[in-house]
């Protein structure tokens, strides 16, 4: 049966009790490195984040991370938190599903809260790549590739994207230059960013004169991983505990394509279907459009990742979201700017944080607090992805004015 | 009601496709019956382009085209750098990832390929197919 109530905003939809989440405390840490253990950066952030949100570790009654990556030393890392913490939250989960990972705990989340089972979920995620070397790395991404299929071959994730450049610049005839300005964005805004860890103004040709990585990808078009943690409180009610503005949860959407790292087998390698899927749900949810959002933050790992997420939302046709980044369009103070806080590219990028990293991105420029703020933003969408965009999660933000 | 055996297969799903390519053919699967008719890769009970179940081994053309490439720079442990990696395009539709037998600078997307077998390009532990050859893309003339 569809469902007669989409496209009408929440708050409106009348004979349905749903309470609505809000963003009442966020904290984050970055940096190449940090010689603490997994447990403690993650303690810090949860800490920092309920005193954000003036609440107290016994007021947890949700808890939801990201499982620490595989080589991470603790397992069972919920459970030690939540002793740690004093708390004994019934509703605790840890989720992994690659990149998304922190964008379902997220949206867990938010639907306990909007259900009426939580009213102070901690959501938190921690990441430490400094602890692995390259050659463990590579022997990790192999057994994301099907074993049987994929991964004699080789392969690697810049492999797979530089794959997905080619078409793009193929089948749109997009400028190589262009995409490549995409990355000179975002680490020349990540040099705003005093929380960046790779921000420095770059232009596209010096992106462009970089070592190749995977032809035609270059060093500075791939992420580079980093240590990090991130903790969120999610609210039942906007609260009155919180110094700041109350930034509400208004749209959640998730999409998933029939495939597996190689593309969809009815389309083009150049496209991801689950961000359409994903965006829309998140859209509808808000009962909002593309149009009227202020900022995006994206997981987008990879530049032409960022261009096709612009097009995949409707804001640009197929191969146009390069060429609209280099017409400025997509800057801090263009009509769609993407990617202020400098995102994967050039904030660092560790995965299982990286989604908490963008909300909280999101919630600065909604508190009008980022460093590099996009003038009165009131509404702000953020995604995640895992795979080769097989997965995607995305979420709308806003405050309410 | 199922005419499908409820037991579990004695072997694995795929095991086919290891014994053919072993002979040189490249055996896939098919949609078949009520439908959609499409060849898909990899060989599943269940078709991924409409979900129907009566599925079924296809001997397919190893011809195809290269539907994008790339060299790898960095690779994992176990392969040599610089590694040329690609997904071919086969005739009958589906697309494979493969290793391609070229110089990258040789290559650009629609070359016309060939899958066959070959080595592994590197040291991946198959387990029970070690015994197999893997796959590789190598340029052939255009007809």
């Amino acid at each position: 049966m569809p469902d007669l109530l989409d496209g009408w905003p929440r708050s409106r939809r009348r004979g349905h009790t749903v309470t609505d989440a809000y963003i009442t405390g966020v904290s984050s840490t970055l940096d190449r490195e940090y010689d603490l253990p997994e447990r403690d950066l993650a303690l810090h952030a949860i800490l920092q984040a309920l005193d954000g949100a003036g609440a107290e570790p016994t007021d947890i009654d949700g808890l939801y991370l990201p499982k620490p990556r595989p080589w991470a030393e603790q397992g069972f890392f919920s459970t030690l938190v939540s002793d740690r913490l004093g708390v004994a939250p019934d509703r605790r989960l840890e989720v992994y599903t690659g990149g998304t990972s922190g964008g379902n705990a997220f949206h867990a989340a938010v639907g306990d809260v909007r259900a009426g089972r939580v009213e102070t979920a901690v959501v938190a995620a921690v990441e430490r790549n400094s602890t692995i070397d390259t050659a463990d790395y590579f022997e990790y991404i192999l057994d994301i590739f099907d074993r049987e299929f994929q991964a004699p071959a080789g392969p690697s994730v810049p492999g797979i994207y530089a794959q997905s450049l080619q078409r793009y610049c193929h089948e749109f005839d997009a400028d190589r230059e262009a995409v490549a300005a995409i990355a000179a964005k975002n680490r020349s805004n990540a040099a705003g960013n005093p929380a960046a860890v790779f921000g420095e103004e770059l232009t596209a040709a010096a992106v462009l004169d970089s070592r190749p990585i995977a032809d035609p990808l270059r060093l500075l078009e791939c992420p580079t991983p980093c240590d990090g943690a991130a903790a969120l409180v999610l609210t039942a009610g906007a609260g009155g505990g919180s110094s700041t503005a109350p930034v509400r949860v208004s749209g959640v959407g998730a999409g998933h394509a029939t495939s597996h790292l190689l593309g969809v087998r009815d389309g083009s390698l150049a496209r991801f279907p689950a961000v359409g899927t994903a965006t829309e749900g998140a859209l509808a949810d808000a009962g909002t459009s593309a149009d009227a959002v202020d900022v995006f933050e994206p997981y987008a790992p990879f530049p032409h990742v960022e261009a096709v997420i612009t097009e995949e939302l409707g804001l640009y046709e197929p191969g146009d979201g390069a060429a609209a980044c280099v017409r400025g369009e997509t800057a801090v103070d263009g009509p769609h700017p993407v990617s202020p806080s400098g995102g994967c590219l050039g904030r660092g990028h560790p995965a299982m944080v990286t989604p908490l990293l963008n909300y909280i991105a999101a919630v600065g420029q909604l508190r009008g607090e980022a460093p590099i703020q996009v003038p009165g933003a009131e509404r702000a969408l953020t995604t995640s992805e895992h795979g080769h965009v097989d997965g995607v999660t995305a979420t709308v933000l806003e405050v309410d004015g | 009601m199922s005419d499908r055996s409820p037991a579990l297969p004695d072997e694995r799903y795929t095991r086919r496709f290891w014994t053919a390519l072993a002979d040189g053919r490249l055996l896939l699967h098919r949609c078949a019956g009520a439908g959609c008719g499409q060849a898909f890769f990899p060989p599943g009970p269940v078709c991924p382009h409409c979900g129907g179940r009566d599925v079924d081994w296809t001997a397919v053309d190893p011809g195809g085209k290269l539907y994008s490439f790339t060299r790898q720079h960095v690779t994992p442990p176990g392969f040599d750098a610089p590694l040329v990696v690609g997904l071919t395009e086969l005739a009958a539709g589906p697309r494979l990832l493969t290793p391609i037998a070229a110089d990258y600078g040789a290559l650009t997307v629609g070359t016309p390929v060939e899958v066959v077998p070959a080595a592994p390009p590197g040291e991946v532990d198959r387990g029970d197919l070690a015994d197999y050859p893997y796959f590789e893309a190598v340029p052939v003339e255009p007809e």
